[in-house]
């Protein structure tokens, strides 16, 4: 079936454009087209007072272009008498629901019999396929308990012996596995996450990235390539001293030397492209962060934190602060961007 | 796991920002108090969309009740409360 500007005849099912979405009928003469409500623009009248009616061509239309289903053979439909009889024989029928019982599913109702909007369908397929890249934020508590569903990573967890990096990877894995159920909607042990030979995890059409430090854990979920990573201020140790090692030429003209915290955003933008991208080194020198879209910034909670990440659907970030049992949105003013 | 109010405010919020980055404003102000058709402002289509993620989101049917059966934000949380799985 396609929908084409034509001339209407008995029985076709018609639809016109108006702002954003289409309004459907069924056509019967030029003054009478049978629809489920009037058109919907101007104030909508509650959903208990819109009934099935008739309306002229132009009440219809409201000067827009008609378009006309036109059917393949193959096409089972009802026969232009029979789709009439069907729409007047809804005449005052109400029941309108904006999702489940509107204009379009009536008139594909009275054509071919199968009650459906393929706009309700396609909002539908928009929100499951929609680009998702959520980052999720915790501050370590000063006990971090519990478990994890994945064994390979249990396993790592057991060889680790210091006990501030076992509390970090613990919890970043914890957070993790929250985020995957929330915002990707899938079970942790469904991701089947596993480490590549490089030693980065992903799932099948899930895509991770951790950074933690003493204070605090960063965990991004995305359905595209993503990387994160996430540095304290208050660790920084003189690391100014090896800037010119991690910086290429071009980044090095002009920048801050001894400015310890510009070392860390820059830092943390390299390591968030290497998390991105995967491979067997990470080697900042050779990483052009102009090249890459990055977002950094600065955050004064869960801890105070410089924030850096990037992936394929970077226009959706959203990011989460993490209490251990409820995420709440950070909201974009308490997110302060670092341009550089 | 039951969902609380708070739980299904929060991803009410993510879900209103997911949906339009143009609604970051209205993230930061929207309360369980916000009145759909003022505070909110959501067009026909946005509207739409934002009951189909919510659909989508908490596995709930907005079969039985129009958008007209909700006045503010708390509304829908109460639905949901209700009805999600």
């Amino acid at each position: 079936m396609k929908w084409l500007p034509g001339e209407c005849r008995p029985g076709d099912m018609i639809r016109v454009r108006l702002g954003s979405i289409y309004h459907y009928g069924i056509f019967v003469t030029e003054d009478e087209v049978v629809q489920f409500g009037p058109p919907p623009v101007g104030e909508r009248a509650p959903d208990e007072k819109i009934a099935v009616c008739t309306t002229d061509i132009e009440g219809f239309c409201l000067g827009n272009i008609v378009e006309v289903a036109v059917f393949e053979r193959r096409e089972r439909r009802f026969s232009p008498e029979e789709t009439v009889a069907r729409a007047r024989a809804r005449l005052g029928e109400g029941g309108y629901n904006l999702i489940h019982n509107n204009c379009e599913h009536f008139a594909y109702e009275c054509a071919l019999g199968v009650s459906r909007s393929t706009q309700e369908e396609d909002a539908r397929r928009r929100w499951n396929s929609r680009p998702i890249l959520d980052i999720y934020l915790a501050a370590i508590p000063e006990n971090v308990e519990g478990t994890v569903s994945s064994p390979a990573r249990a396993a790592e967890l057991e060889k680790t012996r210091d006990p501030s990096l076992r509390a970090q990877r613990l919890l970043v894995w914890q957070v993790l596995e929250y985020a995957i159920r929330r915002s990707l909607g899938v079970e942790p042990e469904d991701a089947k996450l596993k480490r590549d030979k490089f030693g980065k995890w992903s799932g099948k059409g899930v895509y991770v990235s951790l950074s933690h430090t003493p204070r605090a854990v960063a965990a991004a979920v995305s359905n595209g390539p993503v990387g994160v990573d996430i540095e304290s201020p208050r660790e920084c140790r003189r690391l100014e001293a090896v800037t010119a090692r991690i910086l290429t030429p071009a980044e090095a003209e002009g920048f801050p030397s001894g400015d310890a915290e510009a070392f860390l955003e820059m830092w943390t933008r390299k390591e968030c492209v290497y998390k991105c991208r995967g491979g067997k080194y990470f080697a900042p020198g050779k990483i052009e962060t102009s090249e890459h879209e990055i977002k950094t910034l600065r955050l004064a909670s869960p801890s105070e934190l410089i924030l850096s990440f990037c992936g394929d659907k970077l226009a959706a970030a959203r990011l989460f602060e993490y209490d251990g049992r409820l995420a709440r949105l950070i909201p974009p003013s308490a997110q302060k961007e670092v341009e550089r | 796991m039951q969902l609380t109010r708070e739980d299904i405010i929060e991803e009410l919020k993510s879900i209103l920002l997911a949906a339009d980055d143009k609604n970051a404003d209205l993230v930061e102000t929207c309360t369980e108090d916000s009145v759909l058709s003022t505070d909110l402002g959501l067009s026909s289509v946005a509207m739409l969309y934002m009951v189909i993620a919510i659909e989508e989101t908490f596995d709930v049917r907005f079969d039985d009740v129009g958008m007209d059966d909700f006045k503010t934000l708390g509304d829908v949380v109460t639905f949901i409360e209700e009805h999600a799985a």
